[in-house]
């Protein structure tokens, strides 16, 4: 996306480092704006941290399950997706950039933090404007993926009305303004992510209120119980063997909260 | 000669409390990872802590999760600890066969507790394989 975003007509900011080398970025000046300034401080980010959130991890599928849509979907959204309009083969590219390959694990964390996005707003915003707005950010906070870093939590919203009013785009379909501001679709988006050392490092799947997250850290990327971090696919599998909550919770660590959590989190 | 074996989470207290039922007969202590560290949480760094806090105490690790062995940075510490690991082929073995695949290769298990690391092997339902890290 970072790439892209080069190509947009926007305010580039010189970024003759690579985005690791920069780091996350934090906004010191409200008056900046439109002076020679930089509006961000620079802030170094933990390369192993950042490398684990970009490892490949999981399949289509897999992601697929994860943020309520077919694997197809995500693989149509990632990889890209030729198609026949009108009697004309129409290339949609990719809204996402795959870190790895379709071949072996084809997504990142990183990757499933960006598809929850798009899933979240597919009714709201057209996918493409999402898209060139994350890479609008990528550009004015000096970072390949926006979505992995705390400044997007934090000046995302005003980022993505800045883009919508210089690029004319509405962002958020006009039938719903009512209902969704742009900056709603940021925090909303953001709302479910834990950051660390500047990084998105975990990310509550359903809610916080249920105990399951996927978190860079731990269990190569697998979702776990949030406070025992126990794999939610080992609690299934002992519910399959036939053991109730109680016994779940005594073979694995997990508590009892955690397990129906898993459980039901499964079963929907 | 390691004497101790730190059991992930995810095979299970069932697994740990059947290895130890026998720690007369084999010399092999199971302790389950939530007794050992009850706060998995707390150090917010990732699986490296509790594998290289487990080494330290002189303990094989067993693990459902293969993908340690993997390139990344559980592997590394593992490697630069010089650990010993064992690793079930599936993630999704019942309770059974976990401890069928431990049992099935208790040969070859014994022979990597009585020497050094880093080493790993990866226990199937009818066998295991070698890993070098």
């Amino acid at each position: 996306m970072g790439g892209d975003a080069q190509g947009l007509g926007v305010r580039a900011t010189g970024r003759s480092e690579s985005a690791r080398e920069i780091g996350a970025l934090r906004r010191i000046c409200g008056e900046c704006r439109g002076s020679e300034m930089p509006l961000y401080t620079r802030v170094r980010v933990d390369e192993r941290i950042e490398q684990r959130a970009k490892t490949p991890r999981y399949s289509f599928t897999a992601a697929g399950q994860l943020v309520g849509r077919p694997g197809s979907t995500v693989k149509r959204w990632t990889a890209g997706h030729t198609r026949r309009h009108q009697g004309a083969t129409v290339i949609d590219p990719p809204l996402i950039r795959m870190d790895g390959t379709p071949e072996s694990l084809p997504l990142s964390f990183l990757n499933l933090l960006e598809l929850q996005m798009l899933v979240r707003y597919r009714d709201d915003a057209a996918l493409q404007s999402i898209r060139k707005a994350l890479d609008y950010c990528a550009v004015e906070l000096q970072v390949d993926r926006p979505l992995l870093t705390v400044d997007f939590k934090v000046h995302g919203g005003e980022l993505f009305t800045r883009f919508s009013e210089e690029h004319d785009d509405l962002l958020v379909n006009a039938t719903r303004a009512g209902q969704t501001t742009i900056e709603d679709v940021v925090s909303q988006a953001t709302a479910n992510i834990d950051y660390a050392s500047e990084l998105a490092q975990r990310w509550w799947v359903v809610s916080r209120d249920v105990p399951i997250v996927i978190d860079s850290r731990l269990a190569a990327g697998r979702p776990v119980t949030a406070e025992t971090a126990v794999r939610i696919d080992a609690i299934v599998s002992r519910a399959s063997e036939g053991l109730g909550v109680d016994e779940i919770a005594y073979d694995t660590g997990a508590s009892t909260a955690e397990v129906e959590a898993a459980l039901q989190h499964a079963a929907a | 000669m390691i004497t101790d074996l730190y059991v992930e989470n995810g095979v299970g207290r069932r697994v740990t409390d059947a290895i130890s039922i026998f720690t007369g007969s084999h010399g092999i202590t199971a302790h389950f990872q939530h007794d050992v560290h009850p706060a998995m949480q707390i150090a917010q760094e990732g699986d490296e802590w509790w594998i290289e806090d487990a080494v330290a105490r002189g303990w094989a690790i067993l693990t459902q999760d293969k993908s340690i062995l993997q390139q990344g940075p559980e592997r590394e510490v593992l490697k630069a600890a010089g650990g010993t690991l064992f690793a079930l082929s599936r993630a999704d073995f019942p309770m059974w066969e976990k401890f069928r695949c431990f049992a099935v290769s208790w040969p070859a298990v014994s022979a990597m507790l009585a020497a050094s690391g880093p080493q790993a092997m990866v226990l199937q339902k009818t066998g295991h394989e070698i890993r070098s890290l």
